[in-house]
């Protein structure tokens, strides 16, 4: 079942087109969102967490116009997002930053002591849920960050680089997280480390320049890997950058 | 990575989501630097405010005013910045809640704080005087305005805070607050000068009971449309407060900053026992007792004594025919400290030179200054005439000359025998505040 709908999407920064005419869909699962620096990974995110408004174009996401603001209200409701530079509130401790972005999103009451508590746990840092954000480590504070995502249990998750900063344990443990949830939910997750797509995503999506270079599942970027000669120490690397060699040189007609 | 269902949220865990802001962070910090600049404020010419519920009133308004509303103003701008500081924003955009409650979540702790901060101080100071309270009541309704008109101000800061991201903008606020607040309560003739928080009121007079909230109702509105324009969704709303406020201002104009006599400010407290009576503005009612005690040895001298004033008076403006003007207990700090007459000789002979009455007289007979001057130091002798006696014998010999002549007509005064001191000094009294030396008796 489709949850995201993008059709035609427009996204410029002054003279900079970052988006041009993108059109995806999504589904329940872990879709990874690929892309060299400034492909408009972060732009398509911005807009899908109802941060930036497109240029033009249409967005759709659990059956809402987000273009509408009562929609995108709904929209918002069942949204988790991390930002790619995630800001936060140092004299908080965890508990207190979970707890009062789930005041934000709305989560009931009665239920966000729970909602903050599980959030927290998922992301492993329970024994830490006390403890003030200043005296976090990057790592443990980008945790913090996919908590407060989580913390109302979303419908649709957007992650920006949610893995930077973790060492390699907590990537695999994020990386489990992330099949976890995307059991239930739509997690967009953009990223550079293709690795991280090739364990817990069951699709990939690549941009470059602002358009679409390659859809498909992580086995198929590995089987495109072998089958070429791209750059890379990993099949699914090799895959990454023989898919965007092609759409380069199909650009450049 | 682990679930905790099932588990039970600790006491903490229930807590409100909003708690955090209210006791950690900067509200906390902005409430407790205006206290502490309030106090140093206050303390630093505590003398000249303590023991006086007005002058209490006005230094504690003053202060906040042109002290407190700048200062709130820039906290709440460096509150206003927080999110574009700690790079929040994206993260509150895709916030349910809307802008408004978003706005007021990190607004209002900041204002409340900042209004605790000045009623602490504003309370500490009505404690400080209250133990040494001279006479009069306190006045509740002005420090009260006074921290709705800080909240205001910090509300209205964060507002500025949001929409500029310059880092220089909560100091240049506070000086452009503190200097709008200056230009408005710097002339009172001037119209606008209405619109001022700080109200233009002296010892005697207070304002009507509305100012304070028709004040807090035009500073208020102005900072309310201004969260309105910025956050709310239908911003017409905006126009709302907005009236409200230019109608608050529009009748704080055409009143003109309205005040009212305080009713106290207007009797005396008198102890009759005494020749002269002595009367007290019953502002400083409690001084009586003190003030009469100063003036024990002047009165005891004056005893039997005809041609007197009626009483020592205290009231605004001259005295009249057969009253004598007691000398000034105001401002405070001067012959009063903390509700103690700090010099009760000076003040005993203040009050004998008042009973003479010819400080106006220009180019007064020298036989006749002496006279005045033996009757002073018969009645209460000044401090310092030791020290001018000392001058005077190290001084010319024409100072020598006079001070010798003067010593004699002391000597001839305190030589007399009673009644015939009595009757002399009723003849003498006859003649007070008279300048011709023909009907003033010599020694």
């Amino acid at each position: 079942m489709t949850t995201i709908q993008v059709a035609g999407l427009h996204v410029r920064h002054r003279r900079t087109v970052a988006l041009d005419s993108l059109d995806l869909c999504f589904g329940r699962g872990v879709h990874g969102l690929l892309g060299p620096n400034g492909a408009g990974k972060t732009s398509l995110i911005r807009v899908l967490a109802t941060v930036a408004a497109p240029t033009g174009g249409r967005v759709r996401m659990l059956g809402e116009d987000i273009a509408d603001p009562r929609g995108r209200t709904e929209v918002r409701r069942r949204l988790g997002y991390l930002p790619q530079d995630f800001g936060y509130y140092p004299g908080f401790t965890v508990r207190e930053f979970v707890a009062y972005m789930a005041w934000l999103k709305e989560v009931p009451a009665a239920q966000i002591p729970a909602a903050v508590e599980r959030a927290v746990a998922r992301v492993g840092l329970a024994e830490r849920i006390d403890a003030k954000l200043r005296t976090l480590s990057g790592g443990m504070v980008r945790r913090v960050g996919i908590a407060q995502a989580v913390v109302n249990d979303p419908a649709v998750l957007l992650l920006d680089e949610p893995t930077a900063g973790l060492d390699p344990e907590q990537r695999v443990e994020f990386r489990e997280l992330l099949r976890e949830l995307g059991a239930s939910a739509t997690v967009l997750v953009s990223t550079h480390l293709v690795e991280d797509v090739a364990a817990a995503c069951t699709e990939v999506t690549l941009i470059a320049g602002g358009r679409l270079a390659y859809r498909g599942t992580p086995e198929a970027l590995t089987a495109l890997g072998a089958a070429s000669d791209g750059v890379g120490d990993h099949p699914i690397e090799r895959g990454y950058t023989a898919a965007l060699r092609a759409h380069r040189e199909v650009a450049a007609r | 990575m682990t679930t905790l269902l099932g588990r039970t949220p600790s006491t903490a865990a229930r807590a409100a989501p909003l708690r955090p802001e209210f006791r950690s962070g900067f509200a906390p910090l902005a409430g407790a630097a205006v206290l502490l600049t309030l106090a140093v404020a206050l303390a630093v010419p505590a003398e000249s405010w303590q023991g006086g519920w007005a002058e209490t009133r006005e230094h504690t308004h003053a202060a906040a005013v042109l002290l407190g509303i700048p200062l709130a103003l820039a906290a709440g701008c460096r509150q206003g910045g927080r999110e574009r500081r700690r790079g929040t924003g994206d993260l509150l955009e895709t916030a349910v809640r809307g802008a408004l409650p978003r706005f007021l979540a990190s607004a209002v702790p900041v204002a409340l704080w900042v209004a605790v901060g000045h009623l602490v101080a504003a309370g500490c100071a009505l404690l400080a005087t209250w133990y040494c309270a001279t006479g009069d009541s306190p006045y509740v309704v002005v420090p009260l305005a006074d921290s709705l008109l800080l909240g205001c101000a910090a509300l209205g800061g964060q507002v500025v805070g949001r929409a500029v991201s310059w880092r220089l903008a909560a100091p240049v606020l506070a000086t452009a607050g503190y200097a709008v607040l200056g230009f408005l309560s710097y002339d009172h003739d001037n119209a606008w000068s209405a619109l001022s928080p700080l109200i233009g009121t002296s010892a005697g007079r207070v304002p009507v009971w509305w100012q304070p909230w028709v004040s807090v109702a035009w500073v208020g509105g102005l900072a309310a449309a201004a969260v309105l324009a910025l956050t709310a969704r239908r911003r017409a709303l905006a126009l709302v407060p907005l009236v409200c406020a230019t109608a608050a201002a529009v009748l704080l104009v055409q009143s003109g900053g309205p005040t009212r006599p305080v009713p106290v400010a207007g009797r005396q407290v008198c102890d009759t026992s005494t020749t002269p009576q002595v009367c007290v503005n019953a502002r400083y009612g409690k001084l009586l007792p003190q003030i009469t005690g100063a003036l024990s040895g002047l009165t005891g001298r004056l005893e039997g004594v005809d041609n007197l004033p009626v009483r020592f008076e205290d009231r605004a403006g001259r005295p009249r025919a057969d009253e004598a003007e007691l000398p000034m207990v105001v401002p405070l700090g001067w012959s009063v400290v903390r509700g103690r007459l700090t010099e009760p000789e000076q003040y005993a002979w203040e009050a004998g030179t008042a009973l003479v009455g010819r400080a106006g007289c220009d180019g007064l007979d020298p036989a006749v200054a002496r006279t005045d001057a033996a009757v002073e130091h018969y009645l209460a002798p000044s401090p310092q005439e030791k020290h001018f006696d000392e001058l005077a014998a190290q001084g010319s010999p024409a100072d020598r000359a006079e001070l010798r002549a003067g010593q004699r007509a002391r000597a001839r005064l305190l030589g007399m025998a009673q009644d015939e001191r009595r009757a002399w000094l009723s003849e003498y009294f006859a003649t007070a505040g008279d300048c011709d030396p023909s009907g003033v008796p010599a020694l």
